[in-house]
């Protein structure tokens, strides 16, 4: 983790203490705003950990150690993996869960071929690879969860757990915008750097709308009007962040170290209306960065 | 006509291609041969504009780069996408519309499987086939047969000389000598970042020589066997 930190451009120790508090902002989100918090903590927590569980990963690991240094590896770092998870479910007084997700986390390292499926997951955006294709695949359980929390919102006429569902949708998908794709994904586009850009922000648009819709549709339906307010605005800054991540990536194409990313986010995120600041700048450089890649 | 005029590339200090002067003809196919190392991919890679480099290449049409189907060595892939998304992907980076994927699925590939479940000759026969979807005009091949099958072997030969017929540029590399005598017109061979030999096809077997004296005398000589 320490490595991720530093190639991600922040200093590590500012890092880890970043992800504890945004860890213990979200865990205290979660038992303040879900039935049955610590069972839904627990399959939180369990479900992370199956991205040890990884085929390639655990190949790897098969290489590198002798079969019963192996399972111990597995046993180990699956343990430290759902630590803090079970801390905090100890800080939340539910003991027996906390042991649970200890003895279940143990179970899951004998998982070892995740990742490499031979059946495919359909995906409703086939027509138009490669983010949603993807991203869809891998995360298509957090919209049945969000999905679920909008349902539960509104039954329960809690507003800010529908609004939670929404965030969670716009941040899934600006998660399929983190990772800059192999040179030659860019280099086959016969289009201008503008229209790259404009079509890589238009599918964008128009596929975090479509998921997004269900639960836009359930609040408005569900809550008053001075709710709506809220939930369109919400809506528009989560697009104001979806365009500035795509514009982000390419902004520093090919290179994978997103610090004047980060931080623009970051900020964005206190100050929403920041966005209008970045994204300009975000445009300008990705297309400088684009044209080098696609006009010879 | 491309014309490759002076190109020269550097990693740091570290010359990879030197003062490399190749010209290529429509409706002919020229092979790049050379030992691992030599320059054959960062050549072609800097013809096909993924790499800077300082020279020039000349080409009769405006934009080289949109009509080139480049066919890398190890094809990348991303995860979780399937044989016919990433041919969709590719006809929709060329901006073509109303291609039957299924139809022109000519090795006769599971499109409906993720890429990366594929053997390593079959993501090459992926990533030959999004090529040739492309209807591109130049083609540049790094080692098309490597890790392919005998019979996808034959169909590569067809459509190399289906290609040639229709006028294209064809640029190939491989390790396997006979494929390059079954289908190239013309043979340079590089070596440390130069083209040391240039030749038609009734002299291949000079280049086949030259290769043979560097494996075998230098290599095997002074390679110590206990």
């Amino acid at each position: 983790m320490y490595r991720h930190i530093d190639e991600f451009g922040v200093i590590p120790l500012l890092g880890i203490a970043i992800i504890i508090a945004v860890f213990i902002g979200v865990s205290s989100a979660i038992f303040d705003n879900l039935l049955y918090p610590n069972y839904c903590y627990l399959l939180i927590g369990l479900g992370l950990s199956l991205q040890l569980s990884t085929k390639k990963r655990t190949v790897f690991l098969k290489k590198c150690f002798p079969t019963q240094t192996f399972w111990k590896v597995r046993i180990l770092e699956n343990t430290l993996f759902i630590l803090p998870f079970s801390i905090f479910l100890s800080y939340k007084q539910f003991y027996i869960e906390s042991m649970l997700m200890h003895i279940l986390a143990i179970g899951i390292s004998c998982v070892n071929n995740i990742g490499i499926q031979s059946f495919t997951i359909p995906t409703p955006f086939g027509k138009k690879p490669f983010e949603f294709v993807i991203g869809f695949r891998n995360s298509f359980w957090i919209y049945i969860l969000a999905y679920a929390l909008t349902f539960i919102s509104v039954v329960v006429e809690n507003y800010n757990l529908g609004i939670f569902s929404l965030i969670i949708v716009f941040v899934t998908c600006m998660s399929y915008y983190s990772k800059p794709e192999p040179l030659y994904y860019v280099w086959i586009h016969t289009f201008t750097p503008k229209a790259f850009l404009y079509d890589k922000l238009k599918t964008a648009i128009l596929f975090t709308g479509l998921l997004a819709l269900p639960i836009i549709s359930a609040l408005t339906v569900g809550f008053s009007i001075v709710e709506l307010q809220f939930t369109l605005m919400f809506t528009c800054i989560g697009f104001g962040f979806i365009i500035v991540t795509i514009l982000g990536k390419y902004h520093n194409y090919p290179s994978n170290i997103p610090l004047f990313q980060g931080f623009a986010l970051l900020v964005s995120l206190i100050f929403p209306p920041l966005l209008f600041v970045f994204i300009p700048i975000f445009y300008k450089k990705a297309i400088k960065n684009l044209n080098a890649i696609l006009t010879c | 006509m491309l014309s490759i005029l002076d190109l020269s590339k550097k990693y740091g200090k570290k010359q990879i291609l030197d003062a490399i002067q190749l010209h290529f003809n429509p409706g002919e196919i020229t092979g790049i041969v050379g030992e691992n190392g030599a320059g054959k991919t960062t050549l072609f890679k800097c013809i096909a504009g993924l790499e800077s480099f300082t020279g020039e290449i000349k080409y009769s049409k405006v934009n080289r780069k949109n009509t080139i189907g480049f066919l890398e060595t190890n094809p990348e892939f991303l995860s979780k996408i399937t044989g016919k998304e990433y041919l969709q992907l590719i006809c929709n980076a060329r901006n073509l519309q109303q291609i039957d994927i299924e139809a022109q699925n000519i090795f006769q590939l599971p499109l409906q499987q993720y890429a990366e479940t594929y053997s390593t000759g079959m993501k090459k026969k992926l990533a030959l086939t999004g090529v040739l979807l492309q209807s591109n005009d130049i083609f540049i091949l790094d080692e098309p047969f490597n890790g392919v099958d005998i019979q996808s072997n034959l169909i590569i030969k067809e459509l190399l000389t289906k290609l040639k017929q229709k006028g294209k540029i064809i640029l190939l590399s491989s390790h396997i000598f006979s494929t390059l005598q079954d289908t190239c017109d013309h043979l340079h061979y590089i070596k440390a970042g130069k083209i040391k030999k240039s030749v038609k096809k009734k002299d291949f077997k000079i280049i086949e020589n030259l290769m043979k004296d560097v494996a075998l005398d230098e290599k095997i000589r002074n390679f110590n066997i206990k």
